[in-house]
């Protein structure tokens, strides 16, 4: 039988599942979400990766090394409904809504009574971030989906969690870097809040953590370039050149002032990462972080989340500690994150915040909390429509007018060559894979780290900032497609014509596609 | 937290700890202040040349009769500080460190404002001694009290009217609150920003200790009191252009991201339009203002002293961090003094408006009454800190140690500042004072009878190129052009923002055109004056940024002998 607050959480998930399936379509793919679902595509088709990989369990970007449960979740979803935004977006749609379903879990475990877990739901399937991530493929959700399940079974009652447990601690390690550091403690801070962690089965389970994320760990430094890959995207405060700069600049600046050497290594030295350290690590918790473009919640919601953190304070010092030692976990790696905040780990705390935020509409009286609540669903309404109808979107990152451009750049690209402007976006591979199904040459390399490929046999990738190339040059050239910028900054423009411009959602003008008069072959 | 008995006795030996806490925070701030900051800024010399010029001739540089509002350089300033530079003017006569004298008075008789205020708020002696020793020490009060600024006037006149207030509440006293009041108002004349939120601070002091206030009749002659006082005040406000086109000039939608990003909100539909614009709005600010609160900003790079990424310093001292929050948390457990913690509250949400409001993402001088309670929240953390350790049941060795650690701290992140204040900050950012603009004026004025015409091209910067700010009032006053003789010479000329002061030319350097200019002094730097194209003998000096770096050439176009 369905009680009350069940039937509530139904109600909850249900319009929640149905405002993400409203114009499926948007936002539009950026270059990484666009490059998942085409790799998802291919591993379903083929097996293999954009380079032409076997199952690989390090995939590549043009960014990093990326883990592979976010492109073979992605597959999944591809496989089952094929190549469509439906099939890319409707795993993640589902993730979002299964993760208010655990945010509830998750407030009944952090030993809350079921109207704040109720309401730690309603807040959390307000979030405008959190409607935003469950539209497209990423690993953030994903991220946030796993650390919090693991939030909620560890440390586990049963035997028969055991296994399930395991399964989703390896998925874990398998998303994203940062998580090899949050796991681990996210599992200690579990265990110790439940008193298990001198226990047998506590100790050993937490030895089986560090031995698992340890071989994943050296698993992935046998790749060429794996610690640049780790220094310069999970801990580039100890990627330490800029500080060495910085260090010497102030010290010979002293020097010269008349200041004692000592005095100045004394001063200024690298142990200096443990002050910034700890205080990148303390403005995550910058309030700006959770309210910005894109907010974590309405701005509503503010005065719930300072009441909320009053209440802990002055009364449940015990769910207070427990909800400290969490959010220190899911935070740890921004120690070493300087100068970044990287918005993967800020994202992990969304469901504590909504439990925090929960308390507090229970703590406010009942005329207040109607209003509260009825503006925070105005405003998700407001960012559900901006996030609609484009607005505060960089067509640059995330262009909706990409697709109607490859779809011309596919017809066009035989018997002719196809030559297209390196800053058409910022990475246009993966669209050309995605919307076009044009593949990725063979790259003869393992490992490329970053790569940014410029041939695709037919369709080449060129600089055409000022000159288009001499028609000589390439034999028989017909068309360009020539990004605003370019087609703005070219002096040979006389030698263009326009067939057709690519409008974004504004209605700018984004890309041109261009013939090209070319003198000899007339 | 409740009040503690005071005799007579202890009285007197806080009252000296006082003093001396004082008498250090005077050397902190006196201390070669000649010397540092290196340079006027252009803030400074706008208001010291404008003082003298008021002090002599009753009017400003540009010929208005004691103005309520100071042009300067289009910025609009309040008239406070400079007034208060005149009277300074009158007693010591001219010199460059007079426009110092005001911030370093006030940023000095803070401390001890700090420690009654603190003494009134929170009913703990030991608490407000810590919040003035606090205060002495503080970097953001030391670096505003040296340069010469005329929010640490106004920050000093709401701590003492509000601690009238609060004397009134303790003794009923009607002279305690119109005192009080007349102070708050006082205060409002020193600083745009005050007139809002002064206002705001006092009604949510009024809502928050009603219960408290005594019911009398004669209330009523302390709001005809404030009425008097204040009309002039909003007499400026509202009547003046000037003030107005200063807070339009500074409100955030002269942001240029907020521009840009409203700029791209479309729809068909303009109530749509109308909707998000209007919400995006709201969302900036409300981002912006949460933004004065990051950590980074407060305790790793807040006062801008250096380039570094890495190594800066924040508004306030590092190792003040966990005693803040450890005050905070206190004062969140406390039971009572509910009022005075909601006051604390709301000085601290109000008192970050300004700066959230305004055009630049981060405007520390704006939100100073914010930073001193801070200040305070950490002595709270500090005595927290110090009860505890007193109770807890360990080696006297261990908490030597921690005691030890706290003081290593706080002197090491001192000493850090005192470095980067007195050389880094020197090295790194005396440009943003407009250094070296003096050198310029000085040897412009040695020139001056050498030559037709001397054209100054203020145009200048190491990294990249920034047109310096003031550069009329640093010829007129390193100049000596007598601030009489200014208000007659100083016009517009019709070359590109062009600034006549007789045969002072301060404008852009064009120098295709400027090259056959006869018997010309050129002053410019790299990007105003194709210096490889000069020949060497033309180059009759060159001045040099404080890293020794070149910074302008000063050219003749004299015939070489």
């Amino acid at each position: 039988m369905v009680n009350r607050i069940q039937l509530i959480l139904i109600i909850i998930l249900t319009i929640s599942l149905l405002i993400r399936l409203v114009s499926l379509s948007t936002p539009a793919f950026n270059i990484e979400e666009a490059r998942i679902s085409a790799r998802g595509h291919q591993l379903i088709q083929t097996g293999k990766d954009e380079l032409g990989r076997q199952y690989p369990l390090v995939f590549n970007s043009h960014t990093d090394y990326k883990l592979p449960l976010t492109s073979y979740f992605s597959a999944l979803g591809i496989g089952l409904f094929g190549k469509n935004d439906f099939g890319a977006r409707i795993g993640f749609i589902l993730l979002g809504t299964l993760f208010i379903y655990l945010t509830f879990l998750l407030s009944k475990k952090l030993g809350f009574n079921s109207q704040v877990s109720l309401f730690s739901a309603l807040v959390v399937s307000l979030s405008p971030s959190l409607l935003f991530f469950s539209k497209i493929p990423n690993e953030v959700l994903l991220m946030a989906v796993f650390s919090t399940a693991m939030m909620i079974w560890v440390p586990i009652t049963k035997k028969k969690f055991l296994l399930p447990l395991v399964v989703l601690m390896i998925g874990a390690l398998l998303i994203n870097k940062f998580l090899w550091f949050v796991l681990p403690a996210l599992i200690l801070v579990s265990l110790y809040s439940s008193s298990q962690l001198k226990t047998r089965n506590g100790g050993l389970f937490l030895i089986g953590v560090l031995i698992l994320t340890g071989a994943i760990l050296v698993s992935f430094l046998s790749i060429p370039q794996s610690w640049r890959s780790l220094a310069e995207n999970n801990i580039p405060l100890l990627a330490t050149d800029p500080l060495t700069n910085g260090v010497n600049a102030l010290r010979g600046e002293g020097l010269l002032s008349g200041w004692p050497n000592l005095i100045e290594k004394v001063l200024f030295n690298k142990a200096a990462v443990i002050p910034i350290g700890l205080l990148n690590w303390v403005s995550t918790f910058n309030l700006a972080n959770f309210f910005g473009p894109i907010p974590f919640w309405p701005l509503a919601f503010l005065i719930p989340l300072a009441l909320g953190l009053v209440h802990l304070i002055r009364k449940e010092s015990l769910k207070l500690k427990n909800i400290g030692l969490l959010t220190l976990a899911l935070t740890l790696p921004i120690l070493f994150t300087y100068p970044h905040l990287p918005s993967e780990l800020l994202f992990l705390l969304l469901p504590i915040g909504s439990v925090i935020i929960a308390v507090g509409i229970s703590a406010l009286p009942r005329k207040i909390l109607i209003i509260i609540l009825a503006a925070g669903m105005l405003e998700f309404l407001i960012n559900h429509l901006i996030i609609l109808t484009d607005n505060r979107i960089d067509h640059y990152q995330r262009p909706t007018w990409i697709n109607q451009t490859i779809a011309d750049i596919k017809t066009l690209q035989y018997p002719n060559k196809v030559f297209v402007s390196e800053n058409l976006t910022e990475d246009t591979q993966p669209f050309l894979n995605w919307y076009g199904d044009i593949p990725t040459p063979d790259q003869q390399v393992d490992h490329p780290y970053r790569y940014f490929v410029t041939d695709f046999g037919q369709v080449k990738f060129i600089d055409t900032r000022k000159f288009l190339p001499d028609c000589n040059k390439f034999g028989t050239i017909r068309s360009h497609f020539l990004s605003s910028e370019d087609y703005n900054q070219n002096r040979d423009r006389d030698k263009a014509d326009i067939v057709k411009t690519y409008y974004d959602s504004k209605g700018e003008p984004r890309a041109y596609w261009v013939h090209v008069r070319c003198q000899i072959n007339q | 937290m409740g009040p503690c008995p005071v005799s007579n006795k202890s009285m007197n030996k806080t009252l000296l700890i006082l003093i001396v806490i004082t008498l250090v925070g005077l050397f902190l701030r006196v201390y070669k202040i000649d010397q540092y900051p290196v340079h006027l800024g252009h803030d400074e010399i706008t208001q010291l040349y404008d003082a003298i010029s008021i002090a002599q001739t009753g009017r400003d540089i540009y010929g208005n009769f004691l103005p309520t509002i100071f042009v300067s350089v289009n910025d609009f300033k309040p008239p406070f500080y400079t007034y208060a530079t005149v009277i300074a003017y009158w007693i010591f006569g001219n010199s460059e460190i007079l426009i110092r004298i005001p911030g370093v008075l006030f940023g000095t008789l803070i401390i001890p404002a700090v420690y009654f205020f603190t003494q009134q708020l929170l009913k703990r002696k030991d608490i407000a001694l810590l919040a003035a020793v606090l205060t002495a020490i503080a970097p953001f009060e030391i670096f505003y009290s040296r340069k010469s600024f005329e929010n640490g006037a106004g920050l000093f006149l709401l701590m003492v009217g509000f601690t009238f207030l609060f004397k009134f509440l303790e003794t009923k006293k009607l002279r305690w609150l119109n005192s009080g009041i007349i102070l708050l108002i006082a205060a409002m004349y020193t600083y745009f920003s005050h007139a809002v939120i002064i206002p705001l601070l006092f009604i949510s002091f009024l809502v928050l200790f009603r219960h408290q206030f005594p019911k009398m009749k004669k209330y009523l002659w302390t709001v005809l009191l404030a009425v008097i006082v204040v009309i002039p005040l909003l007499a400026i406000i509202i009547l003046n252009t000037d003030s107005l086109n200063r807070t339009s000039a500074v409100f955030v939608s002269q942001d240029t991201l907020l521009g840009e990003t409203l700029s791209k909100i479309h729809s068909p539909n303009p109530v749509l339009i109308f909707v998000l614009k209007k919400y995006i709005f709201l969302t900036y600010i409300a981002q912006r203002y949460l933004n004065q609160f990051d950590p980074f900003y407060l305790f790793g790079n807040g006062l801008n002293l250096t380039n570094q990424v890495f190594l800066a310093q924040g508004i306030l001292i590092f190792a003040q961090l966990p005693f803040l929050l450890l005050g905070i948390f206190y004062l969140i457990k406390a039971k009572d003094l509910l009022a005075n913690r909601l006051f604390i509250v709301s000085w601290i949400l109000i008192g970050a408006i300004p700066s959230g409001i305004t055009f630049e993402s981060h405007s520390p001088h704006r939100i100073l009454m914010v930073f001193v309670m801070f200040n305070i929240l950490t002595a709270v953390g500090f005595a927290q800190f110090y009860q505890w350790l007193r109770l807890i049941k360990v080696h006297y060795l261990f908490k030597l140690a921690a005691y030890s650690a706290v003081a290593g701290l706080f002197i090491l992140n001192l000493l850090t500042f005192v470095h980067l204040y007195t050389v880094n900050f020197s090295y790194q950012r005396s440009q943003d004072i407009m250094y070296p603009f003096k050198s310029v004026a000085q040897f412009a004025a040695i020139q001056r009878n050498n030559f037709d015409q001397i054209v100054f091209d203020p145009l200048f910067g190491e990294a990249a190129p920034v047109i310096g700010t003031g550069a009329h009032y640093y010829i007129g006053y390193y100049g000596n052009i007598a601030p009489s003789e200014f208000q007659t010479i100083y016009r517009f000329g019709d070359r590109e923002r062009e600034v006549l002061l007789g045969k002072y030319s301060i404008r852009k350097i064009d120098w295709l055109q400027d090259l056959d200019q006869p018997n010309t002094l050129f002053i410019g730097s790299q990007w105003s004056i194709p210096i490889k194209d000069v020949a060497a003998e033309k180059i009759i000096k060159v001045i040099y940024y404080y890293d020794g770096q070149p910074a302008f050439y000063a050219v003749s176009t004299k015939n070489a002998k």
